[in-house]
Parts: structure tokens; C-alpha cells; sequence
């Protein structure tokens, strides 16, 4: 473990094609995965996240990094200056601007934040997903998933009666 | 960083409102669009996000998804998800049948379930607790407990006292969700109480109101009707003014005998105003104290404004079983 700044701990995250990241304590520990590992004492040397391509993972730590709690002399004096729902409104500009990736890297998205179990990033990317599909109608999902209806038509129906009431 | 490769995540409104001759070609194209590449095994995950409504309209999509909605690993996923505001869940009795509507106030519409009781079962419901509703029959004795939005329902044991009597119902959970058991409570004016366990009949234990105590009232002076809210103040025991429904709104009640009810808990309020030949629903939020206006209920098959005087908020948990 490296130090950059006195009191400040860092942690290495090596992604599998080879990219390594150093990061601070509490920004890697925004991810619970690598908490957990870091309150167990996995995580001596450089922490391997599989799974994530350098790219993902760069933008994962660019997320924890925003996102992680201002906290000790510096960070203290900052949040007393700023409101908190000053500090809630940049934040999700921020994360508006953030998520404004392909489809393609939002799912790697999800599955990194899923893996790493970051919460509000599983939210935020999730969130832009379903955005997409709410309002669409049965035969739009059953295309889109490339599904096929499987109900009788009895069973159909029946099925239909009892979840009426989310069509009205 | 991505902004070369990036494609336009929205479809333009006139492709999404083409004819329907053109719609299998589009969904066509929407479908490699949208899901491929989707990673399967986070279905779960990002359909817990889902509005709860469009969760049961895609019941209907195929097999598959219906036992999605009552699978462990998507009940897991939905108690993770940050829950939004609570619903109310009201009966209006005319016609002598048990008429629901069921209001989401994230939406802002009323939806319409049915009870799946005999109709001249007339019930109200009382409380709720971890998605689940509790309904009361006319005679006070007989209980019924019921997730609205898969319309699922069972009758618990009756209470062993015979007289009618008013009483006051209470509904907790045990754990943090419906599964590891529910307890119900009723209380009579003169003290008398008797619990329900879901799981076992043994300890008596009452919810917690954790914060603050709220009074919500029509104060009315001369021929001027407004309405209040008040709270309890912890050191003095007196009740302090902290909120009032807009000036405007109370301008329509003037000179008219108002009556109010008021449903729900959670932060969230419904409260139900009438008086001759008016018919008014407000909720007020006790967190951000804001007012709203709540659309008009009417009965699916009926343009007649439904007078709402019973009902409960509660948590919307499409795997809540009773």
C-alpha cells in the first residue's frame, strides 16, 4: 500500500487486462465488494477485479470518487459551506451527465456496479434502463426479448383478469 | 469519453408513433437496439425498478415473467430498491358492493383491484404492514388480510368476543418483511385487546411511531374553513401550528360545512374533503410540507365521484404474501 497524502490510505485495483488504479481507501471502499475484502484482510498488495475491463472500472472509480463522502480537516470545512441539497442537486447533474454512455457500457455498468455492489450506481444505471422500456407495451417487450408469448389463450386471460387493474 | 460512439438513446416521436403496418419492422430494429447484450442474470435487478404497475402489466408477457414477480430473487432485489412514496388503498361501499381504488401518488393515478370477497362481505380496511392490508368486516369481528396488488387474500381467526364493538386496528411486522410473519392488533375504548400472530400467538408487541406527532384538523372561523397541521411539541406537550393548506384552495370552502377524513401515515397523507355538492382529495406531505392536488376517483365503469371515508397507506410489495 502506497501513501500519497499523510492520513490518507491507498488501495491498488488492477482490472484484468493488466491497467492498475490507485485509489484512495475511502473512494475503493464505496464499493462493498472491495470493503469487505479490505475489513477482512484480503487486500494487502493490489486488489484483481475480474470481470471489468480498464475502461469500466475507470469510469466505476470516476463514479466512487464523486460520490464518496466528503469526511476529515479539508472535507468537513467544505460540506459546512456547501447545503446539503445544493450538494444533492450537482450531484445528480453530475450523474445525468455521467450515464450518458452507450447501451453497450451502461450494461457493463450494471454489471460491475452489481458485482462491486455500489448501490447508487446499480440505482442510477438501472434506473436509465427501465426508463427506456416502462411504457412499452406487451408485444413490444415480448419483440424486444425476443420471447414468445407461452400462455393459453384461457390461461392468457385469466392471467390478464387478475393484473387488470395495472392496464386502467 | 464516449461521446464518438455514442447513439441516440431516445427514438424520435414520430418513429415511436408510426403506423402499426411499420411497427414489427421497427421493433424490429428496437430490439437489437435495446436488450442485446443485456446481462441475464441482472434481469431481476433492473426489473425490481420497474413502476409497480408496469411490474404486473409484463406478468402478462410471458411464464417467465410471471413467476419472476413472486420469485425470492426478485422480492430480495425490490426490498434493496429505495421505495418511493406509500399508496392509499380506499373503499367506498356504494351499491352495496366493496368498490377499491387504489391511488399512487408517484404517478398520480388511481388504479382499481378488486376484493376477492363474496359482495355482500362488506369490509374496510384498517391497517397495513409490509405491503399487506388489513380489512375489517361491518360486524368488527372478522378480519382479512390482503396484498392489493396481487389480490391474494386469507381470513385470520375472528376475535373470541362475541358483542359488537368498536375497536381500533393495529398491524406490525415481525421482521423486516412480510415473510417472517405480521402480528395484528385490535384495542377497545375500555382497554380490552387481543393480538394476532401470523407465525405463533405469543408476545404482544407494539409498533414503535418513531419522530414526530402529527394533528391534522379544519379549523374553522366565522364562514371561513382552513385546514391545519399541527405537532406535538416534545418538551411543553402543547401543539404547535406548522402548516396550513394554501390560501386558494381554502377560498373554495367558504361559507360550506366541511368534512373531512384523513387516511395514511408514512409521512404521507390523503385527506378527503366534502360538503354539499363538493368533493375535494389533497395530500399533504409532512416531510417536504407539500400540497397536492389528487385527481378525482371514479369507479371504472361510473363518471359518479367517489367520497372517500375509509382506507389505508401502504407500501406497495408485489411479493407480499398474507
Amino acid at each position: 500500500m502506497a501513501t500519497r497524502e499523510a492520513g490518507k490510505k491507498m488501495i491498488m485495483l488492477k482490472s484484468p487486462d493488466g491497467m492498475e488504479f490507485e485509489v484512495e481507501e475511502a473512494v475503493a471502499m464505496e464499493s462493498q465488494t472491495i470493503r469487505k475484502m479490505i475489513e477482512d484482510d484480503c487486500a494487502d498488495t493490489a486488489i484483481l477485479i475480474p470481470n471489468i475491463n480498464s475502461k469500466i472500472l475507470s469510469r466505476v472509480i470516476e463514479y466512487c470518487n464523486k460520490h464518496v463522502p466528503t469526511t476529515g480537516a479539508t472535507g468537513a470545512a467544505a460540506s459546512d459551506t456547501v447545503a446539503p441539497a445544493a450538494l444533492a442537486e450537482d450531484l445528480k447533474i453530475w450523474d445525468a451527465e455521467f450515464i450518458k454512455v452507450n447501451r453497450a457500457t451502461r450494461f457493463n455498468l450494471i454489471q460491475a456496479a452489481s458485482y462491486l455492489n455500489i448501490k447508487g450506481l446499480l440505482d442510477l444505471t438501472s434506473q436509465t434502463t427501465i426508463d427506456t422500456i416502462s411504457d412499452n407495451s406487451l408485444e413490444e417487450i415480448r419483440s424486444f426479448l425476443s420471447t414468445k408469448n407461452d400462455y393459453l389463450p384461457e390461461e392468457e386471460q385469466t392471467i390478464r383478469r387478475e393484473n387488470q387493474w395495472a392496464f386502467q | 469519453m464516449e461521446a464518438n460512439q455514442s447513439p441516440p438513446r431516445k427514438r424520435p416521436r414520430r418513429d415511436r408513433n408510426r403506423e402499426k403496418a411499420s411497427f414489427l419492422n421497427s421493433a424490429e430494429a428496437m430490439k437489437l437496439d435495446i436488450w442485446s447484450e443485456f446481462p441475464e442474470d441482472l434481469f431481476e435487478t433492473v426489473i425490481a425498478r420497474l413502476p409497480v404497475a408496469a411490474i404486473f402489466r409484463f406478468r402478462s408477457v410471458c411464464r417467465k415473467w410471471c413467476s419472476l414477480v413472486v420469485s425470492d430473487n426478485f422480492s430480495q432485489q425490490y426490498s434493496e430498491v429505495p421505495q418511493g412514496m406509500p399508496w392509499f388503498y380506499t373503499i367506498t361501499h356504494e351499491n352495496g358492493n366493496n368498490n377499491v381504488a387504489m391511488y399512487d401518488p408517484s404517478l398520480n393515478k388511481w388504479h382499481h383491484p378488486s376484493v376477492p370477497l363474496a359482495p355482500a362481505n362488506i369490509v374496510m380496511p384498517v391497517a397495513s404492514a409490509g405491503g399487506l392490508v388489513c380489512l375489517l368486516d361491518l360486524s368488527h369481528r372478522n378480519f382479512y388480510i390482503c396484498n392489493p396488488l396481487t389480490q391474494s387474500l386469507k381470513e385470520i381467526p375472528p376475535r373470541s368476543v362475541q358483542a359488537w364493538s368498536r375497536v381500533s386496528v393495529g398491524m406490525v411486522l415481525n421482521g423486516r418483511t412480510s415473510n417472517e410473519g405480521y402480528k395484528v392488533m385490535w384495542l377497545r375504548n375500555d382497554g380490552n385487546h387481543e393480538v394476532y400472530d401470523s407465525l405463533h400467538l405469543t408476545d404482544h408487541t407494539l409498533a414503535e411511531f418513531q419522530g414526530k406527532i402529527m394533528l391534522v384538523g379544519l379549523l374553522c372561523k366565522n364562514a371561513a374553513t382552513c385546514v391545519c397541521i399541527w405537532e406535538l411539541q416534545k418538551m411543553t406537550l402543547l401543539w404547535k401550528e406548522v402548516d396550513r393548506m394554501p390560501n386558494i384552495w381554502c377560498l373554495e370552502f367558504y361559507g360550506k360545512h366541511m368534512r373531512m377524513t384523513c387516511l395514511g401515515n408514512s409521512g404521507l397523507l390523503m385527506l378527503s374533503l366534502k360538503a354539499k355538492r363538493m368533493n375535494r382529495l389533497v395530500m399533504y406531505n409532512l416531510v417536504s410540507k407539500e400540497w397536492q392536488k389528487v385527481p378525482d376517483c371514479m369507479l371504472p365503469c361510473s363518471r359518479k365521484k367517489q367520497w372517500i371515508a375509509c382506507g389505508t397507506a401502504f407500501g406497495p410489495c408485489p411479493s407480499a404474501s398474507p
